[in-house]
C-alpha cells in the first residue's frame, strides 16, 4: 500500500520504520507538508497515496506556541491545508496526529496553565472536516506520548541535532499507532470475542462460591471485573460480537446474571455455550452458528489449560494472554480491542449486529418448523431494495468488500476511493442491495460491480454478507440485473470465479444462475474459471421478495 | 569490539564483515547524518549511556564510539 508521511519536522527515521510494511512517500525538503497538501502538482499528488499520515510536532519553546493567540492562528492555517486536501480526496484516509503543546513555559503561580485549548482546537477542526464527509481521522499521538511518558517520549538532543524530536521509544510508539490506523484501512478486524465466566467476568467460581461469594462490585477488589465488563460492553457497542463459552451449570450462571453489579446482560451476547464439552468444540460450533471463520474469533479465558487446548486444537483462533495480575484485566481487554478489533468506521450495521445475529437464531428455529424452504422464505416477509451505490453508502460498501470472504466470487478488496470511481464511471455500475424481513433489517448486504465493454457486460465482483446466504437473494439479485441489462439492450454477460481459501460456497454460483463455465473447475486457491451467459438465460424473479429498484431500471 | 561492530552493522542494516573499527561517518553510503542520529540513539539505548550533544560530532567512527561506550 502507498502511504504518504507528511510532517513539520524530520520524520525520515519514522518513515524507515513504516517502510517495513508499506511503500512510503516522504515530502522533499523540511516543513513542506502544507505546500504538498495544497499544490496539486506536488509529489504527494503524483504519488497518489492510499493513506496520508500527517505528524505534527509542537516545539513548545517556540514563540508562536508561547503566545496562545498565535498558536490558534497557526492551527487554523493548518486546517486550511488539511481541508483542501481532504476536499479534493474525500475517500483517501487522512490521519492527523493529535498535538502535544507541552509544559515547557515559565509560568507564575496564578497563571492559566492549560494548553488543552490549542490541543482541542486541532482535533475539533479535524472532526468538523469528518462531519462534512471527508475520511479524516485524529491519530492519537499525544495519547501514545502520555502512555510512554513525556520524558521518555522525546529526545531534546535529536531535536537540536536533526530537528527530530523523538526518542527511540517515542518513535516506536508513533509507528505502532500509525500502523494500527493505516492497517485498519485494508485489513478486516476480528468479529467475535468468546469469553469465559468464572474468574474472567467475575472473581471466583459461581458454582462453588454462590452469588454471595463471587467477586464483583462497584468498588474495591470486585470492581476490576466490573470494569472489565464495562470494557466488553463498550466493545459490543462498537460492533464486536460477544459470546460465552463456559464450563458451568446453566442454573448457576443464571444466578450470576441476577447479580446487582453484573454489567453484561443476556442480550449483550450473540450466543451462550454453557456446559461441559471441550471449549474448542464450543468455539467451532459458535463459528458455524454465526457463519464466520475461526480466524475471526478471539478467546478470553483465565485458565491456562483452556487457552493451551484452544491454541492446540483451533490454531486459527486468537487467544488473549490473560494477565497474571487481574488488576490489569480491563486494560488488557482495551489493548486487545486496539490490536484485534479496531476499525476506523462503525456503521449502523455494526451497531445492530448483536441483535441481527440473535434474530438469526430465531429464523433458524422457524426454518426447522416450516415445511419446505420455499414456504419458509415466503413467510419471512423479505424485502430487497436494489439501487446504484450512493455516496453515503460508500463506507459500508467498502467495509463489505473488505471483509466478505465466503460469498465473494472474485474477492477484490475495493477501497472507498475505487468504489466511488466505479460508481461514477461511464463504463461501470456498482449495484447494491439492502434487505429486511419481518424480524428486522439487515441493511446493505450485497454488492455487484458491472463493467461494460462493446455491448457486453462483465461481472467484476459479486459479494454478499454471509448473514443472508441461503435465502434466494443471489437469484433475486441476478434477476434484477437481468432487467437492468435488458433495458440497456445488452445481450451477453461474462463472469469469473476466482478460488480463495474461503469462497468454496460460491464455486457453483454461476452454474446455478444460468451461466456456462469453462470445462475445468477451479479447485485450488488462485484457480480461475470463466463463465458466460446470454442475458435471456439469467434467472427470473424468485417471488420471495418485495423488490424495489428505484433509480436502477 | 566484534560484538560492537555486529551491533552497529545491525542498526545500519549492512553485513558485519563490510565494516570495521576504521569505518567512519560518510565512509560508507549508509552512514549519513540521519544514520548518525539513529546510531547514537540506538547505542544509548543498548549500552545505557548518554552521549552528550557536543560529543556527537567527535564520535564519528566505530573506534571512537566504541571507546566512548567501553571507556
Amino acid at each position: 500500500m502507498r502511504v504518504a508521511l507528511l510532517s513539520n519536522v524530520t520524520v525520515d527515521l519514522l518513515a524507515g520504520m513504516l517502510r517495513k510494511s508499506y511503500d512510503v512517500y516522504l515530502s522533499p525538503g523540511y516543513d513542506t507538508w502544507q505546500q504538498e497538501l495544497l499544490d496539486s502538482n506536488s509529489g504527494l499528488y503524483d504519488f497518489s497515496p492510499e493513506s496520508v499520515v500527517v505528524i505534527l510536532h509542537i516545539d513548545s519553546y517556540a514563540e508562536e506556541w508561547a503566545a496562545f493567540e498565535r498558536g490558534r492562528e497557526l492551527i487554523d492555517t493548518w486546517l486550511v491545508a488539511l481541508n483542501a486536501f481532504a476536499k479534493a480526496h474525500p475517500c483517501v484516509p487522512l490521519f492527523v496526529s493529535s498535538i502535544d503543546v507541552g509544559d515547557s513555559l515559565c509560568r507564575w503561580g496564578g497563571e492559566w496553565q492549560s494548553a488543552l485549548d490549542l490541543e482541542r482546537r486541532l482535533e475539533a477542526g479535524v472532526h468538523e472536516l469528518r462531519s462534512k464527509g471527508s475520511s479524516v481521522y485524529v491519530l492519537p499521538i499525544r495519547e501514545a506520548m502520555e502512555r510512554v511518558g513525556r520524558e521518555a517520549f522525546y529526545a531534546r538532543k535529536m531535536w537540536y541535532v536533526g530537528s527530530m524530536p523523538w526518542s527511540t521509544k517515542g518513535l516506536q510508539a508513533i509507528a505502532k499507532v500509525t500502523l494500527r490506523y493505516v492497517r485498519a484501512t485494508v485489513e478486516p478486524p476480528k468479529k467475535c470475542l468468546a469469553v469465559d465466566l468464572d474468574n474472567t467476568l467475575w472473581g471466583g467460581v459461581i458454582g462453588e462460591d454462590g452469588i454471595e461469594g463471587i467477586l464483583l462490585s462497584a468498588n474495591k477488589e470486585g470492581s476490576r471485573y466490573r470494569d472489565a465488563q464495562f470494557v466488553l460492553k463498550a466493545m459490543r457497542k462498537r460492533g464486536v460480537m460477544l459470546a460465552i463459552i463456559s464450563k458451568n451449570n446453566p442454573d448457576d450462571v443464571e444466578q450470576a446474571f441476577e447479580h446487582p453489579a453484573m454489567v453484561l446482560k443476556h442480550d449483550d451476547f450473540v450466543a451462550e455455550i454453557i456446559g461441559w464439552n471441550p471449549k474448542p468444540q464450543g468455539m467451532r460450533q459458535l463459528a458455524k452458528d454465526l457463519n464466520i471463520g475461526l480466524d475471526a474469533m478471539v478467546f478470553l479465558d483465565d485458565n491456562p489449560a483452556e487457552r493451551e487446548q484452544m491454541r492446540a486444537e483451533c490454531p486459527e483462533v486468537t487467544v488473549i494472554d490473560f494477565p497474571s495480575d487481574t488488576s490489569q484485566l480491563p486494560q488488557v481487554i482495551v489493548d486487545s480491542y486496539n490490536e484485534l478489533f479496531f476499525s476506523l468506521e462503525v456503521t449502523r450495521e455494526d451497531l445492530d449486529k448483536t441483535e441481527m445475529y440473535r434474530t438469526e437464531v430465531q429464523r433458524n428455529d422457524e426454518r426447522r418448523a416450516s415445511g419446505s424452504l420455499g414456504d419458509y422464505l415466503r413467510n419471512l416477509g423479505m424485502a430487497m431494495d436494489l439501487h446504484m451505490l450512493r455516496s453515503e453508502e460508500v463506507v459500508r460498501a467498502a467495509q463489505l468488500a473488505g471483509k466478505s470472504n465466503q460469498f465473494n466470487v472474485t474477492t477484490i478488496r475495493y477501497t472507498q476511493t475505487q468504489l466511488k470511481e466505479l460508481a461514477s464511471a461511464e463504463d461501470s455500475d456498482a449495484v447494491v442491495a439492502c434487505m429486511s424481513d419481518k424480524y428486522g433489517s439487515q441493511g446493505l448486504v450485497a454488492l455487484l460491480i458491472l463493467r461494460y465493454r462493446n455491448k457486453q457486460a462483465e461481472i467484476d465482483s459479486f459479494l454478499m454478507s454471509c448473514r443472508v446466504m441461503g435465502r434466494g437473494a443471489e437469484n433475486e439479485f441476478m434477476a434484477q440485473i437481468k432487467r437492468l441489462l435488458e433495458v440497456k439492450g445488452i445481450k451477453s454477460i461474462v463472469a469469473t470465479y476466482v478460488r480463495t481459501a474461503k469462497n468454496a460456497p460460491v464455486e457453483n454460483l454461476y452454474d446455478r444462475l444460468g451461466f456456462v463455465g469453462e470445462e475445468v473447475a477451479a479447485t485450488r486457491v488462485g484457480d480461475v474459471r470463466h463463465y458466460e451467459a446470454k442475458v435471456a438465460d439469467l434467472p427470473d424473479s424468485t417471488g420471495y421478495f418485495v423488490v424495489t429498484t428505484e433509480g436502477l431500471v | 569490539m566484534q560484538d560492537f561492530i555486529s551491533f552497529v552493522a545491525g542498526v545500519m542494516e549492512v553485513d558485519p564483515s563490510s565494516i570495521n573499527a576504521e569505518t567512519a561517518y560518510e565512509s560508507i553510503p549508509q552512514w549519513d547524518s540521519l544514520m548518525h542520529m539513529r546510531l547514537v540513539m540506538e547505542i544509548e539505548e543498548e549500552y545505557d549511556v548518554e552521549i552528550p550533544i557536543d560529543k556527537m560530532p567527535e564520535l564519528r567512527s566505530i573506534a571512537a564510539l566504541y571507546e566512548f561506550v567501553e571507556g
